[in-house]
């Protein structure tokens, strides 16, 4: 699914209160979008947003995913200008949280709180769907530092959480990677 | 039954408006008298945070007289200007202008000019940032630099919405000069950064000045909350960037000046005699090109 920040609002985004009916009407759509689906939230036509704006708006939304909400659904943005994305860039810095941004041919870059984000990003798209001992694995660090990291992926929406129950019994979580061209 | 008398204040605008001026003026309306008499008949010279100033004078009187007289400037090219930026639009009904203003044949300068605007709901703040790229855009060399200078403007203005709880909004007016570049004057009579900021309990102690000061810093909030305060750091940093500016931000009895120029920064703060009511924020801003 798409969500067409231009056409909806306006091309020119300011003030908290104004993030915060976005927001609103963001989740709401979340709600409508299927468990391992995605929605996608196109800056496409805006031309510049306020720090206050995408705080309210964006890093609140991931901020909300870092916390629980919407984790079994992907969360991604594209058809930000150099301005739109540098303003969004500094927001994520600030909350220390990170969001995807899909490339004009579909690819996912890591914006916000980067470190070690792109790298995990990496071996989640090799591994497309995993549970945290496959990342660890796969990035030879203990598992207590793979869920850690699955936690700000997670949160970030380039992948998606549910809970499985193995056949032994208890509970775990498996991921899956949810970005449109590579789910 | 003892009748008060009928109180007359009569507030002389002289050619260049000042600062104590507007103060001393809005004091004494504050008394609720019966009339306020404007005479800005010897206005000479009026830029963009004059025009907003002047115009919250007589907002400001609106909402405390009865009636109010405003006696325009005598002087053609002035009382001319104040009818272009649409000075006399929606003046509350207790204003009586004592000579008809200027009818003028309106040239397009959409690409020059933003007329006096009053900024009290979002769409308003994003209305004016439409209209500020509308100006700045041809005449910045890139467009991320026109952005950053737009970006500079929104985040002046929706502080008026976040924080300023101004009766009557803020004021914006801008005017793009040749020789110097952008104009542009953002002003609420609302509670003021230093009165905001101070509602946080670690920056009470604060004058006006430190307050303001701390203001401009990133991450300095009145609210407290993770995420806040970004927007006065956001109107310096981009004011900056996008060319050789000088942001003047007034609140309380502080003034800090920030001029950049080449990439040479300089600070300027200063404590005011008397203090202004809200916020005036002034910045000129010669393009990078």
């Amino acid at each position: 699914m798409r969500y067409d920040v231009a056409t909806r609002w306006s091309v020119f985004l300011a003030t908290r209160e104004r993030g915060r009916r976005v927001r609103e009407d963001i989740e709401q759509e979340l709600r409508g979008v299927a468990p391992g689906g995605n929605l996608v939230i196109s800056f496409a036509g805006v031309e510049g947003i306020t720090v206050s704006f995408g705080d309210e708006c964006i890093a609140k939304l991931i901020v909300g995913r870092a916390a629980g909400d919407f984790v079994d659904r992907g969360l991604l943005m594209e058809g930000m200008n150099e301005d739109v994305r540098e303003t969004m860039e500094a927001v994520l810095a600030r909350r220390k949280v990170s969001a995807i941004a899909l490339g004009s041919s579909g690819a996912p870059e890591v914006i916000g709180e980067t470190g070690w984000m792109s790298s995990t990003l990496a071996a989640a798209l090799e591994l497309h769907s995993f549970g945290a001992a496959d990342l660890a694995g796969r990035l030879h660090i203990s598992p207590q530092a793979a869920n850690n990291r699955l936690k700000m992926l997670v949160a970030s929406g380039a992948v998606a959480r549910e809970l499985v129950v193995p056949d032994g019994g208890g509970k775990e979580f498996s991921y899956a990677i949810v970005i449109p061209a590579y789910a | 039954m003892t009748l008060k008398p009928q109180k007359t204040i009569t507030v002389s605008i002289p050619p260049r408006l000042a600062d104590t001026d507007l103060h001393d003026a809005m004091v004494e309306c504050d008394g609720a008298p019966c009339q306020v008499r404007i005479m800005a008949g010897s206005l000479q010279f009026v830029t963009p945070l004059a025009l907003c100033r002047l115009r919250a004078l007589v907002d400001h009187a609106a909402l405390h007289a009865q009636t109010v007289v405003f006696d325009p400037p005598v002087l053609t090219e002035a009382s001319n200007y104040l009818s272009r930026m649409n000075f006399y639009e929606d003046l509350d009904k207790s204003v009586e202008v004592s000579r008809t203003p200027p009818t003028l044949t309106r040239a397009d300068r959409r690409d020059r000019l933003i007329e006096l605007q009053r900024i009290q709901t979002i769409e308003h703040v994003e209305f004016f940032m439409d209209r500020a790229w509308r100006v700045v855009q041809p005449h910045f060399a890139s467009q991320p630099l026109a952005k950053a200078c737009v970006s500079a403007l929104g985040a002046a203005t929706e502080n008026v919405i976040d924080h300023a709880q101004a009766q009557s909004g803020a004021l914006v007016a801008a005017q793009l000069y040749e020789r110097i570049g952008l104009d542009l004057a953002v002003v609420d009579l609302g509670l003021g950064i230093p009165a905001t900021l101070r509602a946080n309990a670690a920056f009470s102690h604060l004058s006006d000045l430190e307050a303001l000061g701390k203001a401009l810093e990133d991450g300095v909030t009145c609210t407290g909350l993770e995420g806040r305060g970004a927007g006065l750091c956001e109107l310096v940093t981009n004011a900056q960037r996008a060319g050789n500016s000088t942001l003047v931000i007034q609140s309380g009895d502080a003034r800090i000046s920030l001029a950049s120029f080449n990439g040479q920064s300089q600070v300027s703060c200063t404590t005011a005699a008397q203090p202004i009511r809200g916020t005036w924020i002034s910045l000129r801003l010669q393009p990078s090109r």
